[in-house]
């Protein structure tokens, strides 16, 4: 699931952000992060920087010369290339003018939010509650990918749980807890919602 | 604990009979032993058992609405087993069948998490056989016991609506489930397991289900078994009849099975 998008300017300036998680740290401060590890990685490694793992979430880094195209997301495999440049490119298109003539304050880049909401499909975007489509009875389970059968089960069982329990049940990480949670919430087979700071996965 | 399902393509296979003797030779072997009827649309454990009325059943557990300790009866102290036998009756009065057959999918969803529920809390009391004698064919409640369970023991009859029917569900149920299974053809007419008719039925066995599933055995068919009406646990009432001391064999088969998940 996607939960940020963020667009930067030379010098790490972020002048656009989409936040879809309300948990996310301040879309500034995240990107100075990702500005300066861009900037070490550029440096020490002669290369441009294009992900980070950090704390289970997936930072993609594009960069389009004008701008970093910067997608936060769960999974690795969750943002292709094809997106990101999209998003990127997108963003040129329509404020490429304004960013080439040092504009980073503009009330209207935030337009560029109703395009991205468009640009970006439904079921990648992170939503912080999301209720199953469908139920998870047996002849859903029949059906699930072999890989999923098992959390499927402990989550049929349990009713509610977090990527934690999960994990330590089934005695699975907890990156491959989450991301096989989130395939049954993409699937409409689980929900998933807030509670304080717990993302709590339901049938 | 092992957690199996007693299952066919079709009704008539004499699933509750294998289930309730083969829990009671378990149970005389001192296993802990729990049994579940869960065809709520025939339920017959309870005749077998000889038991009568209760004041709840399996259906209640499943609606949430009883615990598991109030819808187990002990039948084990009753026939002063070495292990325990618990047994679970499904609810036989008409209204019951015609209210379950009237539950939707959220229903169906409930029900099998409070048999998941279950089977964590038996394995947590110790029990080491959790048997569900299932409904026969394709519904929500054969294939919920079918998820539930760790191994599903198919029960067929010799002839071709069964041979089809069990090789539709070892390729469209089983399969994508990665259930491991035993096939046990019960009722078998003896003459098919003397000499040469024998050689060609299991040849003809393997032809159809090898690499699908694992050969439990063939049981003739007994006159002892429809001789009781159906209103007696043979294995527990008359242990020395040959049906029992075939059935035994089937039970240490079972006891020793290793499956790939194990």
């Amino acid at each position: 699931m996607i939960r940020a998008v963020y667009i930067l300017v030379s010098g790490g300036v972020c002048v656009f952000s989409r936040s879809y998680d309300p948990e996310l740290a301040d879309p500034y401060l995240l990107s100075s992060f990702v500005s300066a590890m861009a900037s070490f990685s550029k440096e020490a490694m002669g290369d441009d920087l294009r992900g980070i793992e950090s704390d289970g979430k997936f930072i993609f880094i594009a960069d389009h010369k004008q701008v970093t195209t910067v997608v936060i997301a769960d999974g690795p495999d969750e943002v292709t290339s094809t997106l990101i440049d999209y998003i990127g490119l997108n963003f040129i298109s329509r404020f490429g003018k304004d960013i080439q003539q040092g504009r980073q304050n503009l009330p209207i880049f935030d337009k560029f939010t109703e395009v991205l909401d468009k640009l970006i499909p439904e079921h990648l975007k992170f939503t912080d509650s999301v209720k199953p489509r469908e139920p998870l009875d047996s002849l859903a389970i029949v059906e699930l990918p072999k890989e999923l059968k098992d959390i499927a089960m402990l989550l049929v069982r349990e009713r509610s749980i977090t990527e934690k329990k999960a994990a330590l049940e089934l005695g699975i990480s907890l990156k491959k807890s989450t991301r096989l949670l989130e395939k049954l919430v993409n699937l409409g087979r689980a929900g998933r919602k807030l509670e304080g700071r717990n993302v709590i996965y339901f049938v | 604990m092992r957690t199996f399902a007693i299952h066919s393509y079709k009704g008539g296979t004499g699933k509750t009979t294998l289930a309730a003797n083969l829990a009671a030779i378990m149970a005389k072997k001192g296993h802990d032993v729990a049994i579940l009827d869960t065809d709520f649309q025939a339920p017959s454990l309870h005749t077998l058992f000889g038991i009568a009325t209760r004041s709840c059943y399996v259906n209640d557990f499943l609606s949430e609405k009883v615990k598991h300790t109030e819808v187990l009866t002990d039948i084990g102290s009753t026939f002063d087993l070495s292990g325990k036998l618990f047994v679970g009756f499904s609810d036989p009065n008409v209204e019951a069948i015609r209210e379950q057959l009237a539950k939707d999918r959220k229903w169906h969803m409930q029900a099998i998490s409070q048999l998941l529920v279950l089977k964590q809390k038996l394995e947590k009391e110790g029990f080491d056989y959790f048997i569900l004698d299932s409904a026969p064919g394709v519904h929500y409640s054969s294939v919920n016991t079918i998820v539930v369970s760790d191994f599903t023991i198919i029960v067929a009859k010799i002839d071709n609506f069964d041979f089809d029917g069990t090789a539709h569900l070892l390729d469209e149920l089983y399969g994508p489930l990665n259930k491991d299974t035993m096939l046990l053809f019960n009722k078998v007419v003896p003459n098919l397991l003397e000499g040469k008719s024998s050689a060609g039925l299991i040849e003809m066995v393997k032809e159809m289900f090898e690499g699908k599933t694992q050969l439990l055995g063939f049981l003739p068919c007994y006159c002892n078994v429809p001789l009781g009406m159906g209103s007696e646990v043979l294995a527990l009432t008359q242990p020395d009849l040959p049906f029992i001391a075939k059935l035994i064999e089937i039970e240490q088969k079972i006891e020793a099975a290793e499956f790939p998940g194990d």
